[in-house]
Parts: C-alpha cells; sequence; structure tokens
C-alpha cells in the first residue's frame, strides 16, 4: 500500500512538471484556460489523483491530500506566472508597433523679445545695483543750464550749436546726455549721491553709426573721499562682472567739460577671435567703452555743493555700443526700425 | 593731427624709440594716436648704384650696356637714357622687384644682351625731378644702401586725436615736449626755434617803415606782429618740405605757401602772407594793417573766389578801409601772393577763438588755420615763429642767392602783453582726488617735465606759473589733472569706494524735483515687459519725434493736448519735426514697415516718454514728460502644427491687458468709448479703468486711420498712462480656502438682448450671491437661425460646491433653477 501511496506521489510531481512545460509552451490565454482545464478542471488529472484517495487507508489519505492541495496551488501558481508573462508580451508587442516622431516640432507659444537696449541695459542695473547704486531718471527736453552750463560748458562750446543740439521751437533743447541728471540729482539731494542714470539722448546725427535718437547710461558717486582709485576700482568690478573674471581694464587721460581728470576707458577685448585678426579692436587689444572722470569743483559749485568738502566721479557709457559689440550688430539704425525679423532674434 | 615721425625727430631725441613705442605712450597720457601708418615702403626695393662702366650695345644704337654695382657685385644692366655717365650714382632696381608704381621688373634680354635690373628715372620712381633721363644722385651717397634711406623716403604717420583742450599740442613743438617728458629726452629745436633775432640784413629799413598796424578790436585780436621781406621770388618749395607737408597731408603749393604751412606744423601757430604791393595804398608809404570788426553787409572775395558777405561777429583785417583778410580764417583774392610777388608781410597773430569758431562756422570755412585758432595758440611766440618762417622763405627762395632781403625787426601791436597767473595746488588734496600718494618732489619734477615753472615748493604745496601756450591749466584740479596722466593713470590702484550697507539718499531741503526712481517702480516696469514678451509680444523703441502728419493722422479733437505737439526749431527732416504725444505713430509706421515686409505676425509693445507743451511743468523747460506704455497686434498668430492659425482679434489685445492689469491692485474696467475716441473704430474700442481711474484705452485702430498710416490690415491696441498705472500700487494675493468637498457643474444658456453687455451677465450672477457658486464660466455666444435676430444665446457654466459639505443634486438643482429665475427677471432673459 505504501508503493500505492509513493508512486501516487511520484506521479503528481510529475504532473506538476508536465504542467509547467506545457504551460510554458502555451502562447494564448486561452490555451492557458484549456491546460487549466486539462489539469485542474473537473475532469483534470489531479481529480483524478484526488479521487483515488478513497483508495487510500486513512492514515494514508491526509498525507496525500496535502501533497495534492500542494501540486494544485504550485500548478495554479505557475499558470498564473505564465499568464502574466503571456499578457505582458502581448502588451510589448503592442507597444512596439506604436512610436511618436520626436524630431517633429513641439507645440511652442509666440515668444515676444526684450528689446536688446532693454536687455543691455537691465544687465548694467543689476550689476551696479548689487553695488548699492540707486537708478535715477531725468526729463528729455532739458534746459541749457541743465545740459551745458552746469556741466561746466564754456558758453561757446561747439556742442551748443545747433549743428549738434536738437533744440525746440520754445528754446527748450533735446538733451544731448544723460549727465543733466547728475545736476538734477544733486539739486535734490544732500551728499553722498550714487545713481546711475539711463535715458534717451539726442544730437543732430544720422546715419550707419550715428543715430539722433540713442541711450546712455550714467553712473555718479559723491561723498567726502571718493578719488580715481576708487572710480577705477568701481570700473574694474564692472568690467569683470560683465565681461568676465580676467578682463581689464585701462584709463587713458581725455577732455570732458565736467570731469577733471577725465579719461576713456578701455576693456580688454573679450571679441578676438583665437589666431586670427579682430575687426572689433583692430589687434589692438582693447575697446573703448566709456568716458569718465572726477567731477569738475565747477560742478560742484552750481549746484551748490562746496567742492572743498566733496570729491565724487561719474560715468558715462553708450548702450547702443555696448550692445552692438554684445550681439554682432552693424548697423545702429536697426535698434530702431523695429522691424520683427531682427527683434525676433532677441526672444530667446 | 598728421604727424611725421621722422620730423618729429628733429624736434626730440628719439634714438632708439620705435614709432609704435612713442605712439602707445602718447595715447595713455591722453593724445590718442588712432593710427600708426608706415609711408614709402614701396621704396623698398630701389637701391643705390654706381655706374662702372658704359658699353654701347651690339645689336641697338640707343641702347647701352652699363656694368652697375648696387651692393652684390657688378652685373649688367641695359639702359636707353643718355644722360649718364661712367661714376654716376643711380637708383637702381634690382630684376624681380616691383617700382613703386607696382610695375614687375624681370630678369631678362633685351635685344639678346642680359639685364639684372633697371637704372630709374624720376618718373618712373614716382619723385619730383627731371623726367627726361635717369634721376643722378650725388656723389657723397653710399652705394648699396637704400634709396628710401639716402633721400628720407621713408617715414611713420602717426594720427592723432587732440582733445579741445590741448591746443598746444597741434604741433610739433607740443607734441616733442610731452614726448620728450614722458621718456625723459632731451628736446631740439631746428634753426630759429632756438630762439634768437630776425635775420635782417644790416642796414635794411626797419619793418615799421613798410607796414602799421592797427588793433581797433583788442578783445578780437589781442596781438597782431609782422614780418616784411623784399625782393623775394615765388617758386616750387623743396623736396624735403614738399614730401613732409604730403605725408602730414597737406598739398605742397609754392614756397610761401608751403613755408607758412611748415611753420604752423612746427609751432601750431597759423600765419598768413600778403603781397605787401597789393596791400599798400600808396606807394611811397607804409601799408596799413587795421584789424576790426566786419561792418555789416561788407564784403570781401576770398581766395577760394566766393564772394563773401560779412558779418559784425567777423573779424577781418583791412588795408585800412577794405578787408584783406577773414582774421584767421581765410586770405582775401586781392592781397593773394602770386608767382610775381616781391614784397611780402607775415602775419603771425592771436584772435579770440570764440570768433573765429562762429566766422568759421557760419561760412562754412573750417581750415587747418581757424581749427587751431580755435584752440588758442601760444600769444607769446609770435617773434620766435616769425624768425622760424623767415628764416625757411630766404632757405627755399627761389631767387638768386642774397637776392631776398628782410626789413629790420617785427611790427608788433601787442596792447595787453599776457601776464603769469600762479597756479597754486595742494599735495594732499591731489593725493585726495588721485587716490594716490604721491610725493611733492614727484610732482614737482612731472610738472617741469612739461615745462610747468614751479616758483615755490614745500611738501604740502607747489606754486607754478602754467607757460603762456597752457592757457587751460587755471586751476588747482587742471595740475591734478596733468600729475595724475604724466605720472600714468595705469599707475592708479584700483578700490572700491567704503560705503554702508542699506544707503539711502537724503532729499535736500528746498531740493528740486527727485530723480530717484523707487526700487518697486524699476521692478514693476520690468515685470511689465516680461509679461508681455511671454505673450510673444516683442518690444520697440521707436524715436520721440514723428512728423506732425502721423499725429494729425490720428485725428484727435480740436484743443486735444495730444493734437497740439511740441515742435523742434532744427529738425533733421520733416519726419522728425515734432516731440510725439502718443506712442502710436510710432508703432503704427513699425506695423506698416513690417507688413510691407510680408511679416505675417506682429506683435509690438513700446515703453516710452510722451511730451506736451505745459509751462506748469515745473522743470523750467515748458514741457511735461509722461511715460506711456502701448501696443499693437496686427497679423495672424499660431502654428499650423498641432495648433491653430487664425488672425489677432480684439480679444487676444483684451486678454493680455487683462494679465497685465492683474499684477495692479484693483478690479479693471473696460467700458466701451462709443466713438469717444477718435482713433478706435467706433464699435471695436474701450477705455480701460482700474480702481476708478481711467488709465488708457484698447481697440481696433480706426480703419480709416489705418488707412492714413496705410495699412490695410485690422490693427489692435493698447495705449496706457504709466504714471497712474504704477502709481497705483501692486496687488498682494490673499488667500481664501477652498473646498475639500466635491464640485457639481450646471449649463445656463440664456437668451438676451443682442445689445445686452456680457459684462450686465456677470454682474447679475454676482448680484445673485449664493455662497455655494464657486464660480462660472463662459462657453459660448451664440447668435443664428435658432435665435431671434435681435437676440442672443450666452451660455455658461456654473460651478456649485460647499465649503462644509458634498451638495445634493436636489440642493444644486434648486440653487440653480433660482439663479436662472433669478437673471431672467433682472436682465432680462429667456431659457433656451
Amino acid at each position: 500500500m505504501n508503493d500505492s501511496l509513493d508512486a501516487r506521489i511520484e506521479s503528481l510531481a510529475t504532473l506538476a512538471e508536465e504542467a509547467r512545460k506545457e504551460f510554458a509552451t502555451a502562447t494564448h490565454e486561452e490555451q492557458l484556460n484549456q491546460l487549466k482545464a486539462r489539469y485542474l478542471g473537473k475532469s483534470g488529472s489531479l481529480k483524478t489523483i484526488m479521487e483515488s484517495l478513497k483508495e487510500l487507508s486513512p492514515d494514508q489519505r491526509p498525507i496525500l491530500g496535502k501533497t495534492v492541495n500542494q501540486t494544485k496551488q504550485e500548478v495554479l501558481q505557475a499558470l498564473e506566472d505564465r499568464r502574466v508573462q503571456i499578457r505582458e508580451e502581448k502588451r510589448r508587442q503592442e507597444l512596439a508597433h506604436r512610436w511618436i516622431d520626436l524630431s517633429l516640432p513641439g507645440r511652442q507659444r509666440d515668444q515676444g523679445a526684450i528689446h536688446p537696449l532693454r536687455s543691455v541695459t537691465r544687465e548694467l542695473f543689476s550689476i551696479f545695483r548689487s553695488l548699492g547704486y540707486d537708478v535715477a531718471e531725468g526729463p528729455c527736453v532739458e534746459d541749457d543750464f541743465h545740459n551745458f552750463s552746469a556741466l561746466n560748458f564754456p558758453p561757446d562750446h561747439p556742442a551748443r550749436d545747433m549743428q549738434d543740439t536738437l533744440l525746440l521751437k520754445n528754446g527748450a533743447l533735446l538733451r544731448t546726455h544723460t549727465s543733466p541728471v547728475q545736476i538734477r540729482t544733486m539739486q535734490a539731494n544732500r551728499p553722498p549721491i550714487r545713481i546711475i542714470a539711463p535715458g534717451m539722448v539726442y544730437r543732430c546725427d544720422a546715419d550707419v553709426s550715428h543715430s539722433p535718437m540713442f541711450s546712455q547710461i550714467e553712473g555718479l558717486w559723491v561723498d567726502e573721499k571718493v578719488s580715481l582709485a576708487d572710480l577705477k576700482g568701481t570700473l574694474t568690478t564692472f568690467a569683470r562682472r560683465y565681461y568676465g573674471p580676467d578682463v581689464p581694464i585701462r584709463l587713458r587721460p581725455s577732455f570732458f567739460p565736467f570731469t577733471e581728470p577725465s579719461c576713456e576707458v578701455d576693456v580688454g577685448c573679450v571679441f578676438c577671435p583665437r589666431g586670427g585678426s579682430c575687426s572689433v579692436c583692430h589687434d589692438t587689444g582693447w575697446i573703448e567703452i566709456l568716458g569718465a572722470g572726477m567731477v569738475d569743483p565747477n560742478v560742484f559749485e552750481a549746484v551748490g555743493y562746496d567742492p572743498e568738502k566733496v570729491q565724487g566721479f561719474a560715468f558715462g557709457l553708450g548702450i547702443e555700443r555696448v550692445a552692438m559689440l554684445k550681439y554682432g550688430i552693424n548697423d545702429i539704425r536697426l535698434l530702431f526700425e523695429n522691424d520683427v525679423r531682427f527683434l525676433r532674434q532677441f526672444a530667446k | 593731427m598728421k604727424l611725421s615721425y621722422n620730423w618729429l625727430c628733429e624736434h626730440v631725441e628719439l634714438d632708439g624709440l620705435t614709432p609704435r613705442e612713442v605712439a602707445d605712450r602718447l595715447t595713455l597720457s591722453g593724445l590718442e594716436v588712432e593710427a600708426v601708418e608706415p609711408i614709402g615702403v614701396e621704396y623698398h626695393p630701389i637701391k643705390v648704384g654706381q655706374i662702372l662702366q658704359i658699353r654701347s650695345h651690339p645689336q641697338a644704337d640707343k641702347l647701352v650696356l652699363c656694368q652697375v654695382e648696387f651692393g652684390s657685385g657688378p652685373c649688367q644692366i641695359v639702359c636707353g637714357a643718355s644722360n649718364i655717365r661712367e661714376g654716376d650714382r643711380v637708383p637702381v632696381i634690382p630684376a624681380g622687384q616691383r617700382l613703386p608704381d607696382g610695375t614687375k621688373i624681370s630678369k631678362g634680354k633685351i635685344r639678346g644682351e642680359i639685364s639684372h635690373g633697371m637704372l630709374c628715372s624720376a618718373t618712373e620712381l614716382a619723385l619730383p625731378g627731371d623726367p627726361s633721363g635717369i634721376m643722378i644722385l650725388s656723389p657723397a651717397v653710399p652705394v648699396g644702401k637704400p634709396l628710401a634711406e639716402v633721400l628720407h623716403l621713408t617715414d611713420t604717420v602717426l594720427d592723432l586725436s587732440v582733445t579741445p583742450n590741448r591746443g598746444d599740442c597741434l604741433s610739433m613743438m607740443g607734441v616733442a615736449r610731452e614726448v620728450a617728458a614722458l621718456f625723459g629726452r632731451p628736446r631740439r629745436y631746428p634753426g630759429m626755434l632756438a630762439g634768437g633775432e630776425l635775420q635782417a640784413d644790416k642796414g635794411q629799413e626797419p619793418a615799421e617803415r613798410h607796414a602799421r598796424v592797427e588793433i581797433e578790436d583788442v578783445q578780437g585780436c589781442p596781438r597782431y606782429a609782422a614780418a616784411i621781406m623784399l625782393e623775394v621770388t615765388v617758386g616750387p618749395a623743396p623736396d624735403w618740405m614738399a614730401r613732409r607737408l604730403t605725408a602730414v597731408g597737406l598739398r605742397p603749393v609754392n614756397n610761401l605757401v608751403d613755408v607758412t604751412n611748415y611753420v604752423m606744423w612746427e609751432t601750431g601757430q597759423p600765419l598768413h602772407v600778403f603781397d605787401l604791393e597789393r596791400i599798400r595804398r600808396h606807394p611811397a608809404e607804409p601799408c596799413h594793417i587795421l584789424v576790426r570788426s566786419a561792418r555789416s553787409g561788407e564784403q570781401m572775395e576770398s581766395i577760394d573766389h566766393l564772394v563773401r558777405t560779412l558779418d559784425p561777429e567777423d573779424l577781418v583785417i583791412t588795408d585800412g578801409q577794405h578787408p584783406i583778410a577773414l582774421a584767421g580764417v581765410m586770405g582775401g583774392v586781392e592781397s593773394e601772393v602770386s608767382e610775381s610777388t616781391r614784397q611780402i608781410l607775415i602775419e603771425c597773430a592771436h584772435f579770440q577763438p570764440s570768433r573765429i569758431r562762429r566766422t568759421a562756422k557760419r561760412l562754412g570755412m573750417n581750415s587747418e588755420s581757424s581749427y587751431r585758432f580755435e584752440r588758442t595758440v601760444d600769444i607769446e611766440g609770435a617773434p620766435r615763429v616769425l624768425a622760424r618762417t623767415v628764416e625757411l622763405v630766404l632757405q627755399t627762395d627761389a631767387g638768386p642767392a642774397g637776392r631776398a632781403r628782410v626789413a629790420r625787426g617785427i611790427v608788433d601791436a601787442y596792447p595787453r602783453p599776457w601776464r603769469a597767473k600762479p597756479v597754486a595746488m595742494r599735495v594732499d588734496r591731489a593725493n585726495a582726488l588721485l587716490g594716490a600718494k604721491y610725493t611733492a618732489e614727484e610732482m614737482r619734477q612731472v610738472l617741469e617735465g612739461i615745462e610747468i615753472e614751479v616758483v615755490e615748493s614745500s611738501p604740502q604745496r607747489l606754486v607754478t606759473i602754467p607757460p603762456s601756450f597752457r592757457p587751460d591749466l587755471e586751476r588747482e584740479v587742471d595740475l591734478v589733472e596733468e600729475v595724475g596722466r604724466l605720472v600714468g593713470l595705469d599707475r592708479i590702484e584700483a578700490r572700491l569706494p567704503a560705503s554702508e550697507m542699506g544707503f539711502e539718499h537724503t532729499p535736500r531741503e528746498g531740493g528740486t524735483a527727485q530723480t530717484v526712481v523707487p526700487y518697486r517702480r524699476i521692478e514693476q516696469l520690468e515685470r511689465i515687459r516680461d509679461r508681455l514678451a511671454a505673450a510673444g509680444i516683442s518690444e520697440a523703441i521707436n524715436y520721440s519725434f514723428v512728423s506732425p502728419g502721423a499725429i494729425a493722422a490720428l485725428g484727435y479733437p480740436q484743443g486735444d493736448r495730444h493734437g497740439q505737439p511740441v515742435e523742434l526749431a532744427n529738425p533733421l527732416s520733416e519726419e522728425w519735426s515734432v516731440l510725439r504725444t502718443s506712442l502710436l505713430p510710432g508703432l503704427l509706421a513699425n506695423v506698416r514697415h513690417n507688413l510691407a515686409h510680408r511679416e505675417p505676425t506682429i506683435a509690438l509693445f513700446e515703453v516710452g516718454a510722451v511730451f506736451f507743451a505745459d509751462d506748469s511743468a515745473g522743470n523750467g523747460t515748458g514741457v511735461r514728460e509722461e511715460q506711456r506704455l502701448a501696443g499693437v497686434l496686427c497679423g495672424r498668430r499660431g502654428t499650423a502644427w498641432l495648433g491653430e492659425v487664425r488672425d489677432h482679434d480684439i480679444f487676444d489685445l483684451k486678454g493680455v491687458v487683462s494679465n497685465l492689469l492683474s499684477q495692479f491692485a484693483g478690479d479693471p474696467g473696460f467700458e466701451n468709448h462709443g466713438g469717444a475716441i477718435g482713433h478706435l473704430h467706433p464699435g471695436v474700442g474701450a477705455l480701460v479703468t482700474l480702481a476708478g481711474q481711467t488709465i488708457g484705452v484698447i481697440g481696433q485702430i480706426h480703419p480709416l486711420v489705418a488707412e492714413r498710416f496705410d495699412i490695410a490690415s485690422p490693427v489692435y491696441l493698447f495705449e496706457l498712462e504709466l504714471d497712474r498705472l504704477v502709481g497705483l500700487g501692486e496687488s498682494t494675493p490673499q488667500y481664501q480656502p477652498f473646498s475639500r468637498y466635491p464640485a457639481a457643474t450646471r449649463d445656463l444658456a440664456l437668451v438676451v438682448d443682442h445689445q445686452l453687455p456680457y459684462g450686465e451677465v456677470e454682474r447679475a450672477i454676482r448680484g445673485f450671491a449664493n455662497p455655494l457658486i464657486e464660480g462660472f464660466v463662459l462657453a459660448s455666444i451664440y447668435e443664428g437661425e435658432q435665435i431671434p435676430a435681435d437676440k442672443k444665446c450666452v451660455a455658461l457654466a456654473v460651478t456649485y460646491r460647499s465649503l462644509t459639505s458634498s451638495l445634493t443634486e436636489e440642493k444644486i438643482d434648486g440653487i440653480h433653477g433660482r439663479l436662472a429665475r433669478f437673471l431672467c427677471e433682472r436682465l432680462p432673459a429667456t431659457f433656451r
């Protein structure tokens, strides 16, 4: 009788093994369902063995019963595992036929551009505001006092001519530089003064490199002990932050009515191509970008400051030049034509 | 000003320096050298050769065979000239090289005889001289040397950009002074520039016998000096002089003109030569030079043969009665020197810079002379300059040696002689301005280097006497600048100014209008720009001036300040002759420009000032400036790929403006303008209000206005008053609790009167004020077949939600039904 039990247990193991093999060959769920019926169904193989239980002795029955149940669980598990495999395989095959061409363009919203002159102004704002400067603004229409006299232009200075300055019929003029904002700021405030003043300025000039209107930004720092060394430090910081950490500056003595000493400021050329000749700096290694100097005592006197008690520096820079160099623009008129094909290039 | 390096070497010792080194140093000291240009490089291949032997050519009667030595052993050159002799030194160009005009000389046989080069004529070398034969050089020139070297044909021209305060540097002497100081080199003084008396012949009559000078306008002419020369012969100037003048950009004319230009370049003093016989009213009497203001309407023919009508502003030199020259600007035809001139008066004067500038400008007669007078010349230099001029006229005279004579002394009207004015400089003040620590001694040396006399010196203070050629040095700070630039700005250390954190400007008591812009305002403006750019609109910048026609085209009503622009007195053109009162003319011109270039999508905005005449503006200019923000949308929008391409419409624009305004406090309102805004489409436009203030307009440009701007497509625009907008303050979001319970949505279709604005529907729903209405959105407006002609159907979706519980269907339906009935009554409306 023991033989009979062992033989049955043996056949159960064989059955489980067979079932696994057959499941593995199944490729569709329907096949699996048929196999399930064959092994586990009402007239399935397991059922047949289970029915032979009564042929065994009562003490052997629980042993075989337990083994049958175990085998049933194993076969069921194998079946379900295979079912998952078949389903996933089917999904994989389905997915393999679906793909999206990602070389196609994405959905884009129209993007507008900030004007390149404004972008540059913003960058300068952030540099100088981080150095503690306030922004100041003055009118575009000025009088002779703020635009010239207070800035130490002698009465017959050529700049005062109608040749250079746009005048209004009422006797006022369109400011020729942003320097009048220095005057207005000092008239409105006590020292110390620390401003940058951006704005539009105007001259009688119109060609490839001159626009009758263009933009400048002016800087002014007045306090008790501000010196040329401080000016140099300030502009060095500016050049490093704007053009790069190793970019040097150089001061060349020059002349402006409202500063003394005066200087032109060059920054190391950042446009020189490797091993070629540079069309920007003409191989001098320097590009001129701003004018600066120590505020002339006559300017302080004009605004009622005592030049023995305060001193300071001023600097001025043409935004167009900085923008044209930065973006490679070769005709200043493009900046005021507002051609969409031009502006769109800055919508980045 | 162009400057010849060879010439400069006559004025300062520069051994061992290169033109580039000198140029760089000058640039860093404030005399900017814009270009360094070598000249005469085309002469490099030409050598000095000596003819050792001349034989006849066996095959040609007119040719000879020369054995020529030019540095690398004798070789044969075939030549056709007849003026050469054995032993002559001549210019030779070896075969394989190019003549100055570019012609290549190749090695080859001429009638069977080999020729290793060519002997050159002056013409072939583009040099002055006899064109008919070979150029014969002096027997003293060394054989084999480059011709350029022995004839000084090569030079370097420096192009200087001299700032207007440095008239003293518009001369060789001035630049030499700077170079000498910068490099510590000794100066040189050619000829009479070293000083000394005029080279007058003994026994000559004094100059006063020939000329009498009277200055009527002393302010205009503080000094007038002149020298007299007799029996001069006019002819071409020598080559060396002509070459130098050519190098610096002047055209050689004749010895008299060339000498005056030469001396002007050397000394900075413009000179003028009169034909003495033509300005003498009576042959036996001295001429009468009278310097005075021109009389109104007085005329003179200048040497360019134009008859000039003069003005009392102009200063003239007269012969006692009639103008013979426009002082400092140009001579008159009647007194001009000619080939036949024998007696001359050389004028060396000083004129008031502003007078010269105005005359030159008014008559459009800018010259090297007026350029220098405008920047002031050395008033003390006259005697030395005249001595140098006379010296060179004698040297260059074209007549037999010894014929030209010089009258004794000079005539010199100098009513108010220059007086030295001491200028003091405090050492600590100079260091405070420069941020440096120079000693008094260092400063003294630097100043003396450029010939500023230091008369008093202590560790605290220097007292100087600036020389007469530096009238720009009047104040302490002028000397500080000299110290700074000559020691070198590269020696100034770079440091950042000490400052306290959180600095704020302090208004002055009784101060003028504040210029400092509040931090907030800048942030707001930048945010506006960013929002507009994100909405696909690009920033434009237009000129502040427009054409009067563009303003008129907008059709502002009579009396509207927008229709009365401020006019320019000297506009560059009619197109730019008035100040804009609106940003629209500029933006509409941009639309036209872009449409003309077939641009399908145009979306632009601009932030900028507009201008109005207003005497109460309070800034002293009679003009009020206001900041505006405007934008235009025109053409198509969207993309065909995965999207929709359609034309812009007014709702695109309204969406942009609503989004923009949402950052400011207050609910925006849009009220149909009903035709009140002349440049807007009567039916498509609204006044924009915020917090009860009208802040601008939106709408479609009136099609008739668009036509005036040559625009056929619809343009949607907004224009806002930026000052009012940013004055309103920002909206700060306030958190509202939201419900955890589900929402339910019910549709609502109301048939209302066609004329009823949608805003009334919104207002009515809000008026219903039920707290369970979470919100509502407009789904569509329908007009058409299923609706009566004078009606429209407004379809909405209303969302219901409670903060405290889930709503039942019955409850929602109940409220929705009451809302519908409420609206029907209120609007009125019917259901659909």
